[in-house]
C-alpha cells in the first residue's frame, strides 16, 4: 500500500503551478535577518531581567562602603538601543557608542575626545553624562519601576556617542579605541 | 561581547575581513541549499495544505527561519530533517491560527453534486480523506508516504518517538484505507 500512495501523491503535484520567479535565497536572507534582530530583542529582555537581579543583590548588601559599584556596561548597552538599530553587531557599524571606566580621569576623557574629533571617520560626536544616561534608562524601563529605582545616575556610565562616516571602517576603527585608557566598553550598532 | 572587543583589539583589522569572508561563504552555502530544497519542500507543504500559495508561503518562512539560525545549524547537520521539522511546524501554527479550516474541509466529501464525490478520481479523494485526520497524523503519512524518510528521521522531525510514529501511522493508514474504501486496497 505505500507505493501505491505515494505514486497518488505525485498524481495530486501533477497540477503543481510553475514556482514564482524572484530572488528566493535573498529574500529569505532578509526575512530571516529580520528573525534574528526580534531574537536578539528577545534575547536582551533576559539580560534586563538578570540586570534586575544583580542591581537588586547589590542594594540589599547592608552599609555599602564606598562608591556605589557601576552598573554593568550591559545595563547602559540596553539603555541605547534604539527599536529601529541592532546592537552590537561584529562589522558594518554605523552608530558607536564608547562607554568609559567609572575611575576615568579628566585627561583621559579629553584625550579621548580630541582623537574622536580628529578622526576622519567620526561625525556627530556627542558626549553622553551620567545624568543624561539616567533620563534615557528612566523612560525605557518605565515598565520596570523597580529596576529604575534600584538605579541612580551615578551607576550609569558616560559615554561618547558617534556616527561612522564608513560603516565598514568599525572593525578598525574599534580597535584603534576600545583598548584606550579609561574606555569600558566599545559597541557598534547597526542603523537603517 | 567583551570577549568580541577583545577580538577586534588583539586581531587587528583582519577581523573584519574574515568575517565578511565566512558570511559570504555562509551566504552561498544558503543559496545553495535553497535552490536544492526549494521544490520538495513546497510539494511537502501543499500536501499539508492543499494551497499552492500558501505552500509558497509556508515554504518561504522556513527558508527565513533556517536563515537565522544558519550559523548554528552546523554543516553536519541532517538539512533534510531540519527543513523537515522547521516546515512542519510553520504548517501547524498556521492550522492553529486557523483552527476553523479542517473542519469545513471534512464535511466536503459528503457535499452532493461535488466533483470530489465517488466518481472523482482516486487522488483527489485522498487528499480529502487525508485532511479528515489530525494534522500531525497528516504529517506522518507525509513525510513517510511521500517523501519516503524511514520511521526514525520522522521520529526526528515530529520529535516524537519511533513507537509513536509506528503506531500513528498505522492508525493514520487504517482511517485512509476505511475512507477511501475497497479501491484504495485493490489498487
Amino acid at each position: 500500500m505505500p507505493d501505491h500512495l505515494k505514486d497518488l501523491f505525485d498524481r495530486v503535484l501533477d497540477d503543481e503551478p510553475v514556482p514564482p520567479d524572484g530572488d528566493l535565497a535573498g529574500q529569505a536572507m532578509a526575512q530571516g535577518r529580520g528573525i534574528r534582530r526580534r531574537r536578539g530583542l528577545i534575547v536582551g529582555g533576559s539580560v534586563a531581567s538578570a540586570i534586575v537581579a544583580v542591581v537588586v543583590a547589590l542594594n540589599l548588601t547592608p552599609a555599602p562602603a564606598g562608591p556605589p559599584p557601576q552598573v554593568s556596561a550591559a545595563a547602559a548597552r540596553l539603555a541605547q538601543a534604539e527599536p529601529q538599530c541592532t546592537w552590537p553587531v561584529p562589522d558594518d557599524a554605523t552608530d558607536v557608542s564608547i562607554f568609559l571606566r567609572q575611575d576615568v580621569t579628566e585627561r583621559q576623557r579629553t584625550g579621548l575626545r580630541d582623537a574622536l574629533d580628529g578622526d576622519p571617520l567620526v561625525r556627530n560626536l556627542v558626549f553622553e553624562t551620567r545624568q543624561e544616561a539616567y533620563e534615557k534608562f528612566k523612560v525605557l524601563w518605565r515598565d520596570s519601576p523597580d529596576l529604575v529605582a534600584a538605579v541612580d545616575a551615578s551607576q550609569l556610565p558616560e559615554s561618547f556617542r558617534l556616527e561612522l562616516t564608513t560603516p565598514a571602517q568599525y572593525p578598525a576603527f574599534a580597535a584603534r579605541f576600545a583598548g584606550r585608557a579609561g574606555v569600558e566598553d566599545l559597541i557598534g550598532g547597526m542603523c537603517p | 561581547m567583551n570577549e568580541r572587543v577583545a577580538n577586534v583589539v588583539s586581531s587587528d583589522t583582519g577581523w573584519g575581513f574574515t568575517r565578511r569572508h565566512e558570511r559570504a561563504a555562509r551566504d552561498e552555502e544558503f543559496t545553495a541549499f535553497v535552490a536544492a530544497a526549494t521544490p520538495r519542500l513546497r510539494r511537502t507543504a501543499y500536501l499539508m495544505c492543499r494551497d499552492w500559495h500558501l505552500a509558497q508561503d509556508l515554504t518561504q518562512l522556513t527558508l527565513a527561519r533556517m536563515y537565522a539560525s544558519w550559523g548554528r545549524i552546523g554543516r553536519n547537520a541532517n538539512l533534510a530533517a531540519y527543513s523537515r521539522r522547521v516546515l512542519m511546524n510553520a504548517v501547524f501554527d498556521q492550522r492553529k491560527r486557523r483552527s476553523g479550516a479542517e473542519v469545513v474541509l471534512a464535511d466536503l466529501p459528503d457535499r452532493p453534486g461535488d466533483p470530489a464525490g465517488p466518481t472523482a478520481e482516486l487522488h483527489v479523494t485522498l487528499m480529502r480523506a487525508l485532511s479528515t485526520l489530525p494534522v500531525r497524523d497528516q504529517a506522518i503519512v507525509v513525510l513517510r508516504h511521500w517523501e519516503d524518510h524511514s520511521v526514525d528521521t520522522v521520529a526526528e522531525i515530529l520529535g516524537v518517538s519511533a513507537s509513536v510514529v509506528k503506531m500513528r501511522s498505522m492508525r493514520a493508514l487504517g482511517r485512509l484505507r476505511e475512507l477511501l474504501g475497497e479501491d484504495f486496497v485493490l489498487q
